[in-house]
């Protein structure tokens, strides 16, 4: 699992253009959105294709992604229990 | 009010790899310096967080920096600051990027982050987000600078809209090129709001 979340912070820094940040600096718990990392609803989207491109995971139910994407440690828990 | 003149409070040029505000050199690399380093190195010679700056496309990344060292000069920005811009090209880098995402057929993809700034006016509004201006804005585009116009619109529409600044200007990219003058408008100043002041100051950038 550890991989898994340090690979999704690569992503998660590369995709979103964090420039600022280092995967060493993003906690697995940090909340990805609000007070933590502050995302926007631009880069949920951005998450959404993430999830399906390189997992193949298609996330339709807006409510299940705030669940989903609400820290590191979450996603890697929801793509380990979905990924095909 | 009445129709008094309008003066230029600070100017902006970004073209060649240097930026020049108000006639000084803010940031100068080698001319083959990739444009994104370029903007990058600017960005971080702010020495500003604001971490939204590297989502933005060229387009954008170059005003955002124009308007930052402006802000600096004679700002902070009355909030119905009129913004009037013009360029040839539109946002078409990132229109590119997005339709080559779309039409890949090995590997198609939309991205949403490409997508929100298939607009020129997107800049417009990364701007006002960042100095809180709620303001009239225009986006032209044109096939060259030009000043004829955008003088008398500018001064029409500070009169109409009984307002006392505008930034306006010429913020043409292209993947490696930025050809950019953008001015701080307003009704105090020493540097006469004219085609031909304007004409001076775009051809005058070293």
């Amino acid at each position: 699992m550890s991989e898994l979340t340090q690979e999704l912070k690569a992503k998660i820094i590369t995709q979103l253009n964090l420039e600022d940040l280092t995967v060493d600096d993003l906690d697995d718990h940090t909340p990805l959105f609000g007070d933590g990392l502050g995302l926007d609803s631009i880069d949920a989207l951005e998450l959404i294709v993430m999830l399906d491109k390189s997992y193949g995971i298609k996330l339709s139910d807006p409510k299940e992604g705030r669940k989903v994407f609400e820290t590191v440690q979450t996603m890697a828990d929801f793509i380990e229990a979905n990924r095909k | 009010m009445d129709a008094s003149p309008s003066y230029i409070q600070s100017y902006c040029t970004i073209r060649d790899r240097s930026i020049v505000l108000n006639g000084t050199i803010f940031l100068k690399m080698d001319i083959a310096t990739p444009l994104a380093d370029f903007l990058k190195s600017a960005y971080r010679q702010l020495d500003i967080d604001y971490p939204k700056f590297h989502k933005m496309d060229s387009l954008c990344k170059a005003i955002f920096i124009a308007t930052e060292l402006m802000a600096r000069h004679s700002g902070p920005y009355a909030s119905d600051t009129a913004l009037i811009f013009s360029n040839r090209s539109s946002s078409y880098l990132s229109d590119n990027k997005h339709a080559t995402g779309i039409f890949d057929t090995e590997n198609q993809t939309a991205s949403p982050a490409t997508f929100v700034y298939t607009l020129p006016n997107i800049a417009l509004g990364e701007i006002s987000i960042r100095h809180q201006l709620h303001s009239e804005n225009v986006f032209f585009i044109f096939d060259r600078y030009l000043p004829e116009f955008l003088v008398p619109y500018t001064e029409a529409a500070l009169d109409d809209k009984q307002i006392e600044h505008a930034i306006g200007g010429w913020t043409e990219i292209s993947e490696h090129t930025c050809d950019l003058l953008l001015y701080h408008i307003g009704k105090l100043g020493s540097i006469p709001h004219t085609v031909a002041k304007l004409k001076r100051i775009y051809n005058e950038h070293e």
